[in-house]
């Protein structure tokens, strides 16, 4: 770096002295408005007041004096330092000003206590390799190997001094760097390990084996908030950041409080507990880096649960809060059903060897901060949250609601108060259950679609079975009520929610499922049921109407594999050429819309949208004739002109104004007329 | 002489275990201790107060509170350090008497003292 060197002269000595001053308090104004006294009009008109005079003297330097350049630069600076918001962009512009500063005559060591960046290096003596780092810190690559060249780099005897300064100044960016990025609410696990990996290679660096301590333990406290915030209470929180705020900006140590366990009766259950759990980790974790099994069993999952507060009990609070990540991470895992990756099973079986009391004390200074820092960069990023409309009560667009799933406990943090009573209150006839069947049914709809977003397929399906075992009691009330099967489904339902609630792989009852789909085929007046033509004649009655409906979209459910529940519901009489003219146009509609379902049934899979839908149909007598309404859930896309076309073709010719449109979570809804001098509203 | 009220505890680490049993006697129960796993129903002797770790291996807690709760007519508390809400309420659906957040402390069993439970207090 080139020492500029200022002319011999009186006045032009008495103008660097001048100009080396300004600079000193425009340094420290600027300080203070980016330190939090922003937008204050009088310290932003003393900078533009030290600005100006340090222009206007510079006016009278000798036009080849080494301060023209710097200050030339400080002229396009200031507005820019002023007028930004951005921290990132505000450091790197604090790294020119202290370059500028640098180059207006050096300046004894300045500690102005109080600021929060109150310490910067002595402008003569910082390394070139740290003021390109202090430049371009954003983008740098910062290792502890950069600290040692920094060091190595320092010729000045002085040297000790001056990398204090230096290490005062670059934990001070990355803390502020780390605050504000923790306040954007945009720090991942991954940017945390890496923040504070920095901070720690700077303690490091600067040799202070105490600090270097307390700030592990703040560290790994820091990593626990992130990851796991229900963990630690809003008082803790407060407390580690001004521990770590002190720490690294006042230099004042404040250990977080252990308690060395001299329970002799603890440690051994714990050793014991440790023995029983080390060698099931390890044979697990051996098994998935051989590849022989992909995800690691729930119970490794359940151990990592307990290991923290085993640890805790113990006195390893640092062995503890790792564990807390471990844990949060496998549960990461186990949640999206994602296999850790083998650097991650890697680093599983290196902690978990160390799971043995007689181990913890031969741990190396800084190993356990060097696992934790490891985890946090290898942490899973979740895929992006899934939003499922569902609309509770489908004919009432207001009850629609937005439910946020990222898991099945979350969704049952949500009050399924029939479906948790129904078992203790059952109902042994349909006149018991009748009251309740809407309800009942409301929870397990919302209870499928949560499902099936978060792809706990297993409740899916037995909520899609139980849906179809209402439908039926609700279409066709059966001569005998099943009173039994509904209370073993119900009870079932309960245990794959209680496994589910655990995180647990929920387990389907193959027998319980097969009894369930025999009496869905084998109840009611079309049982057993087959594709077949729609019974010849017409119908004679909206009832009749309705049941013919029901048993077409059975038989072609069944027919077409698709799990599909069909309502109808018919306002009042229709005349006898508009019950045939809505069956016939119904047919066709019910016929297409059936089999898009089933061509669409992957990109429903993929859109995290329930298997089963539901068709319901609406029949409503108008001045103009009838007015059929068919709502189908399965597919958010309105059909294109094209289809509508295609579709019109095959309908009646008294079949007008077919539209269709989309309800926000309730799918697709298809409209259409069927005139009056067909319906004779005379009926 | 009375004997000392039953307290039942579900859990299969033998660490935990033992930590909250030095708790509940403290409070003067009498304390059982079972692994989920090799739980028999009805628990003898008869509990007063049971205590139920919700995770643990090869078992669930909430399955374990609706099994019990149809045995017996007792407090029935629900141990957790996940910190989600889930478990407070799917845990009072399955039955718990209250859902409490690992590290049990003294403080946090007090209300479920044997004089109080009598008392009616946690009702």
């Amino acid at each position: 770096m080139t020492m500029l060197t200022p002319q011999h002269d009186s006045v032009t000595r008495w103008l660097c002295q001048q100009l080396s001053l300004l600079s000193q308090q425009l340094v420290e104004l600027v300080e203070r408005h980016c330190g939090g006294e922003r937008r204050q009009a009088p310290l932003i008109n003393d900078v533009v007041v030290l600005g100006t005079t340090m222009n206007q003297l510079q006016q009278w330097l000798p036009i080849d004096h080494a301060f023209k350049q710097p200050l030339q630069k400080l002229r396009k600076l200031l507005p820019a330092l002023l007028q930004t918001q951005d921290p990132p962009v505000l450091i790197r512009l604090l790294s020119h000003l202290y370059s500028v500063h640098q180059q207006l005559e050096p300046h004894p060591a300045i500690t102005t206590a109080g600021h929060w960046l109150a310490c910067r290096p002595t402008t003569s003596r910082v390394p070139p390799r740290l003021l390109q780092w202090l430049r371009l810190q954003q983008q740098a690559d910062w290792l502890s190997a950069d600290c040692l060249l920094i060091h190595n780099g320092v010729d000045d005897p002085t040297n000790e001094v001056t990398s204090g300064v230096i290490v005062d100044h670059c934990l001070t960016l990355l803390l502020w760097q780390l605050v504000n990025d923790w306040r954007s609410g945009q720090l991942t696990p991954m940017g945390l390990g890496d923040l504070l990996g920095k901070l720690w290679a700077m303690l490091k660096f600067h040799g202070d084996s105490t600090a270097e301590e307390a700030f592990a333990a703040l560290a790994q406290q820091l990593a626990l908030i992130c990851v796991h915030p229900q963990l630690v209470s809003a008082e803790e929180q407060l407390r580690c950041w001004e521990a770590l705020w002190n720490l690294l900006e006042q230099r004042q140590v404040a250990v977080l409080p252990t308690s060395p366990c001299t329970d002799i009766e603890l440690l051994q259950a714990v050793q014991l507990d440790l023995g029983r759990y080390r060698p099931r980790i390890q044979h697990h974790v051996q098994r998935a880096l051989g590849g022989t099994a992909l995800l690691l069993p729930h119970e490794v999952v359940v151990m990592h649960y307990k290991l923290p507060w085993l640890l805790a009990a113990a006195g390893q609070e640092a062995l503890a809060r790792l564990y807390h990540c471990w844990y949060q991470s496998l549960l990461l895992h186990a949640k999206y059903k994602l296999p850790l990756s083998p650097a991650l099973l890697a680093l599983l079986a290196d902690t978990t060897a160390t799971l043995n009391l007689q181990q913890w004390h031969a741990l190396p200074t800084g190993q356990i901060m060097r696992w934790q820092l490891r985890l946090l960069a290898l942490w899973l990023l979740p895929p992006a949250n899934t939003v499922v409309e569902v609309a509770l009560q489908p004919a009432v667009a207001t009850t629609a609601m937005t439910v946020q799933l990222i898991a099945i406990p979350t969704l049952l943090s949500r009050s399924f108060s029939k479906l948790s009573s129904c078992v203790a209150a059952w109902f042994i006839a349909d006149d018991a259950l009748q009251p309740h069947q809407q309800a009942l049914q409301d929870e397990l709809l919302l209870l499928e679609k949560g499902a099936a977003a978060v792809k706990v397929h297993e409740v899916e399906i037995f909520c899609s079975l139980l849906l179809a075992l209402h439908h039926k009691l609700e279409a066709a009330p059966p001569r005998v009520f099943p009173a039994d099967l509904l209370w073993r489904s119900y009870q079932h339902l309960l245990e794959l929610l209680d496994e589910a609630a655990a995180w647990e792989p929920p387990r389907l009852d193959v027998a319980l499922i097969a009894a369930i789909k025999q009496w869905l085929q084998h109840t009611g007046d079309s049982a057993p049921m087959m594709l077949r033509e729609p019974t010849p004649g017409a119908p004679a009655s909206t009832e009749q109407l309705a049941q013919r409906l029901r048993a077409f979209v059975e038989a072609l459910a069944l027919t077409v594999e698709q799990p599909l529940r069909f309502d109808i519901e018919t306002a009042a009489a229709l005349s006898p050429t508009a019950l045939t003219l809505c069956e016939n146009a119904l047919m066709t509609l019910l016929r297409v819309l059936v089999l898009e379902q089933v061509n669409a049934s992957e990109q429903r899979r993929q859109a995290l949208k329930p298997e089963a839908t539901t068709i319901r149909v609406l029949l409503s007598n108008g001045e103009e004739g009838v007015w059929v309404e068919v709502n189908e859930d399965g597919a958010d896309d309105v059909s294109g002109q094209q289809t509508l076309k295609r579709l019109r073709s095959k309908l009646p010719e008294q079949v007008q104004r077919l539209t269709c449109r989309t309800v926000p979570g309730q799918g697709r809804n298809f409209r259409f007329l069927v005139e009056n001098d067909a319906s004779a509203t005379a009926w | 002489m009375n004997a000392a009220p039953v307290a039942w505890v579900v859990e299969d680490s033998a660490a935990l275990a033992l930590q909250l049993r030095r708790l509940l006697e403290t409070l003067g129960y009498q304390v059982c201790i079972a692994e989920a796993a090799q739980l028999a129903l009805p628990l003898q002797p008869a509990p007063k107060l049971v205590c139920v770790e919700l995770v643990g291996i090869d078992s669930n807690g909430f399955k374990l509170l609706r099994r019990i709760a149809a045995v017996h007519d007792c407090q029935r508390l629900l141990l957790t350090a996940t910190g989600r809400n889930t478990d407070h309420n799917w845990g009072l659906r399955a039955g718990a008497t209250a859902v409490l957040q690992r590290p049990c402390t003294l403080a946090q069993l007090a209300p479920w003292a044997p004089v109080l439970v009598d008392n009616g207090a946690t009702k």
